[in-house]
């Protein structure tokens, strides 16, 4: 105990290990629904999900680890929401990239980040877009998860009337029902600022579809409830450099780094500000934070999972009094521990067997099955929304900013592709503000090449 | 003139007619794309193009006199976006209503709106709502408008592999890429300030797709650039009021009212502020100013086209100088001229198929010389965004889930549904500390969770 005190230095925070071990439990509580999320997300770029699960548990144990011990911050990391959609559904599913090539890609931006994070760099890289742009892209990503959440509840269906495109799904159908009764249930504890509110939501849902025997209890097929944890090895250092040099692994690796690099130093100008770090606007320890994350990004992707990098849910471990790395060993320790629940994570990622519910099938349209993932669907539109509190930063009073913003915040759900949603905003941008540069600035030539950039982009994927 | 000046007190309001006339072109302009969009936003529910554009002109016309002689604001009404959409694609596409069923239902509301003009029941309804939840309405409808908009311009389709939903359309085709054009000059404007940048934006739109051979001038045929005005007949007086008594006509005229309500309390402020109309935090001649709107309402209703409501586009003719009724009167001057041009809003409405990978067989049909200004409409609305209190989860999850849902259930009232019965939940689990319980609030979201209940059965 006198170690510990004296390592992290509780007494000089205001704090004590009991404090900082509830917090740590507190944080790991809001930010576990990841442990389910991630295997389900990236399933769907062809991975295993066993053994991304682990891949996942381990890289943000080793990350938060790293993060208590180096930077001292109460500050938990796992594979940040928005970077595995880009994963999965923009980089494997609309861009065509494997998920080896994407790792590859993730490795690289987590590389460049790390060079990044010990340079003066980092600053410049996050002046260099203007504020609105990158709240834009936290909502418009917020909405994207939502947009899929809702879609794995099956609240939306695509409408196969004639030039119609979606429309609101079968709400007689009994798994869209108990979907919208775990959402409900997960609004109303988010409400009552119950912690791990996300969490609880989901294994309501689970438990609710188990009730109604829309899922079968894990212990079918002979696996318990609790197993020892998969291997790793079908994602381990699986990297494919074979498109290093084309334009798509360049976009996709420079869009990884923005994502990671914005998302990283919001968070920790949030969480680090209420933990009492930031002085005098600056943030103590700043490199070694942003060097973690960076480094556990590139750790992620050998392991094989997509970014890890710093949850804004940690401000719930720092609420309830969590000052130091110690709340980060706590939070460690239990995500070590998650590795021996696969069976669960298997069973609330895999989805409802549409055929025994026929009634999705009758209401829905003729031709077509919907496959469903209600379980975690409640989750995924209450983080969402919680992201999409963003939008309130955005400048909606200048038009140079507010239409590629508005561009950004729709394309990226409706296009149901972040690189294409970030490029008709970034086109945009860069035309505007061409068109209309600003008054006593320099000329935002990182713009106007992401601009070009995306138009070439856009050229070589559609036009040839 | 200087019965101009007595009437309107032009020298008390600091402005003279040479101001006003200005002020009333620039809100015009500003304005003007209604004209075209109205009948082809309208002409998806089934209802005939000429005579709804005539319907347009007259209603906007008529309801902006009013404005100009009765609450004399600078205020200009016409058919409100959000509410037209409401009308075609929720209440006669969705919905399966008859257009002539939610014309109806646009009179019931109006006369409500009327009646409720004269009340103070007008202040309890509009604050009964939380403030977050009629942004969120406003933005919401804002991003639907903007997603038909890049539908129309063939950028967003559907997906049609297994378990997909939709995706970025094909952008090497022509039409797609003139679309494109169009939009980028039209943001470009936008952002250089210029005065009817939409109506700008639409022509050279027009002129694009001219000059490509996709449309043809409205000459061939017999037909003139310019006519006189088509017949209102097939529009006039065509109520249907057969299913009054269903729950679904009641939440429609609900919706109607709400919307005309939220946005009309809206704009009047927003834009009576600017022109300095507000005082001590009160509206000067408020009543009348929504029961010019409500008048317009059911005006637009008899003559047959949806919501005739307050233009937030007004304020550009404030800023220009604007002070008084005359700015209105020009403005309504310009909309009766306007009538005469109905072979230009017939070709610039019309759509075509869209085709892709050299496969004669169409994937949809598109608008894609409106399509821009659809989506330039959409990002202004948007800016209600910024007003929704973000930190409060009870407002702001029900917030999201309209902002949200209203584009992806294709569905003003869907979305609508889902939020207003997430706000009962929350407000019923969470309800505010000091206040009475919000009724209101509970009773829409029962009427909605009811509207769900039925709707498989309908």
């Amino acid at each position: 105990m006198e170690a510990l005190n004296r390592f992290f230095k509780l007494k000089e925070n205001g704090t004590d290990v009991r404090t900082e071990v509830i917090a740590g439990i507190t944080t790991f509580m809001t930010m576990a629904y990841i442990i389910f999320v991630q295997p389900f997300i990236l399933s769907k770029a062809g991975m295993p999900p066993d053994a991304v699960m682990v891949a996942t548990c381990l890289s943000s144990a080793l990350t938060t680890i790293l993060m208590a011990l180096w930077a001292r911050y109460p500050i938990a990391l796992a594979p940040g929401m928005g970077e595995n959609f880009f994963f999965a559904f923009t980089v494997v599913l609309v861009m065509g990239l494997t998920w080896q090539q994407a790792l590859a890609s993730v490795f690289i931006a987590g590389a460049v980040f790390t060079v990044i994070s010990f340079t003066k760099m980092r600053h410049a890289l996050v002046e260099a877009l203007p504020d609105s742009i990158k709240y834009a892209m936290g909502a418009g990503i917020g909405i994207f998860i939502a947009f899929i959440g809702m879609k794995d509840m099956g609240l939306i269906v695509r409408d196969n009337a004639a030039d119609a495109v979606i429309k609101m799904g079968p709400l007689n159908a009994l798994p869209v029902i108990l979907g919208v009764i775990g959402l409900a249930l997960t609004a109303i504890l988010m409400v009552r600022r119950v912690k791990g509110a996300i969490l609880i939501g989901i294994v309501f849902t689970y438990i609710l579809f188990l009730l109604f025997k829309l899922i079968s209890f894990t212990t079918v097929g002979g696996q318990a409830l609790v197993s020892l944890p998969p291997s790793v090895a079908p994602v381990f250092m699986k990297f494919d450099f074979s498109q290093f040099f084309t334009l798509k692994f360049l976009l996709v690796t420079i869009i990884f780094i923005y994502m990671d690099v914005f998302d990283t130093t919001g968070t920790l100008i949030a969480v680090a500000g209420r933990a009492g770090f930031l002085k005098d606007g600056k943030l103590e320890r700043a490199t070694q934070a942003f060097a973690t994350d960076a480094i556990g990004t590139s750790l992620g992707a050998c392991l094989g999972t997509s970014s890890v990098q710093s949850f804004v849910e940690s401000a719930a471990g720092v609420e309830s009094g969590g000052r130091t790395g110690l709340t980060g060993i706590v939070v460690a320790i239990f995500f070590l521990l998650a590795m021996f629940f696969n069976p669960i994570v298997k069973t609330i990622g895999g989805g409802v067997q549409i055929p025994q519910v026929p009634s999705i099938t009758a209401l829905g349209s003729e031709q077509n099955v919907f496959n469903i993932n209600p379980i975690l669907g409640p989750a995924l539109v209450v983080v969402g929304a919680m992201m999409a509190s963003a939008l309130k930063r955005v400048d909606w009073d200048d038009n140079t900013l507010a239409i590629p913003a508005f561009l950004i915040i729709i394309g990226i759900p409706l296009t149901f592709s972040i690189t294409d949603g970030l490029g008709m905003g970034f086109i945009a941008l860069a035309i505007l503000k061409l068109v209309k540069p600003d008054v006593g600035k320099p000329r935002p030539w990182v713009i106007y090449i992401l601009g070009v950039l995306f138009i070439l982009n856009f050229i070589l994927r559609h036009v040839w | 003139m200087e019965a101009l000046n007595r009437f309107f007190k032009l020298k008390e309001n600091g402005t003279d007619v040479r101001t006003e006339v200005i002020a009333g072109i620039t809100t015009f302009m500003t304005m003007a794309y209604i004209i075209f969009v109205q009948p082809f936003i309208l002409k998806n529910a089934g209802m005939d193009e000429g005579a709804v554009m005539v319907a347009t002109c007259v209603s906007s016309a008529i309801a902006t006199i009013l404005m100009g002689l009765w609450a004399r604001y600078p205020i200009a009404l016409a058919p409100g976006m959000g509410e037209n959409f409401f009308f075609a694609f929720t209440v006669v596409l969705g919905m399966r209503m008859n257009w002539e069923q939610a014309l109806a239902a646009v009179l019931i509301s109006g006369i409500l709106f009327l009646i409720i003009s004269f009340l103070r029941v007008r202040h309890m309804l509009i604050e009964a709502i939380p403030d977050s939840i009629k942004y969120a309405i406003g933005a919401g409808i804002g991003i639907f408008i903007a997603f038909i908009g890049m539908k129309d311009m063939g950028l967003i389709i559907r997906n049609d592999a297994p378990d997909a939903i939709i995706m970025l359309g094909p952008i090497k085709q022509l039409p797609v890429v003139l679309g494109i054009i169009g939009l980028i000059l039209t943001i470009a404007l936008m952002v250089r300030r210029m005065k009817g940048a939409i109506l700008i934006g639409i022509i050279f739109t027009y002129i694009l797709f001219l000059l490509f051979g996709w449309v043809n001038f409205p000459t061939g045929g017999g037909q003139t650039l310019v006519s006189a005005p088509p017949s209102l007949a097939p529009v006039f007086f065509k109520f249907d009021f057969t299913n009054f008594f269903t729950l679904n006509f009641l939440v429609v005229v609900i919706i109607f009212l709400f919307m005309d309500l939220f946005d009309t309390t809206g704009t009047l402020i927003a834009v009576g502020a600017r022109a300095g109309l507000l005082k001590d935090g009160k509206l000067e001649r408020a009543t009348p100013a929504f029961a010019s709107d409500a008048i317009g309402t059911v005006a637009g209703a008899c003559l047959g086209t949806s919501t005739v409501t307050s233009y937030i586009e007004s304020a550009a003719g404030v800023e220009s100088g604007g002070r008084t009724g005359l700015t209105s009167i020009v403005t309504a001057i310009f909309f009766l001229l306007a009538m005469f041009f109905a072979p230009i809003v017939k070709t610039i409405g019309g759509g075509f198929p869209l085709c892709i990978g050299g496969s004669a067989e169409p994937i949809c049909n598109i608008n894609p010389i409106l399509g821009p200004a659809l989506v330039a409409v959409g990002a202004m609305m948007a800016s209600a965004l910024r007003k929704v209190d973000w930190d409060d989860y009870t407002v702001s999850i029900p917030a999201f889930l309209i902002l949200i849902t209203i584009p992806l259930t294709f569905s003003i009232t869907d979305g609508l549904g889902i939020g207003f019965v997430a706000l009962a939940i929350l407000k019923l689990v969470k309800p505010d500390k000091d206040k009475p319980r919000p009724w209101l609030i509970y009773i829409l979201g029962l009427l909605f969770i009811l509207r769900f209940a039925l709707l498989p059965l309908t």
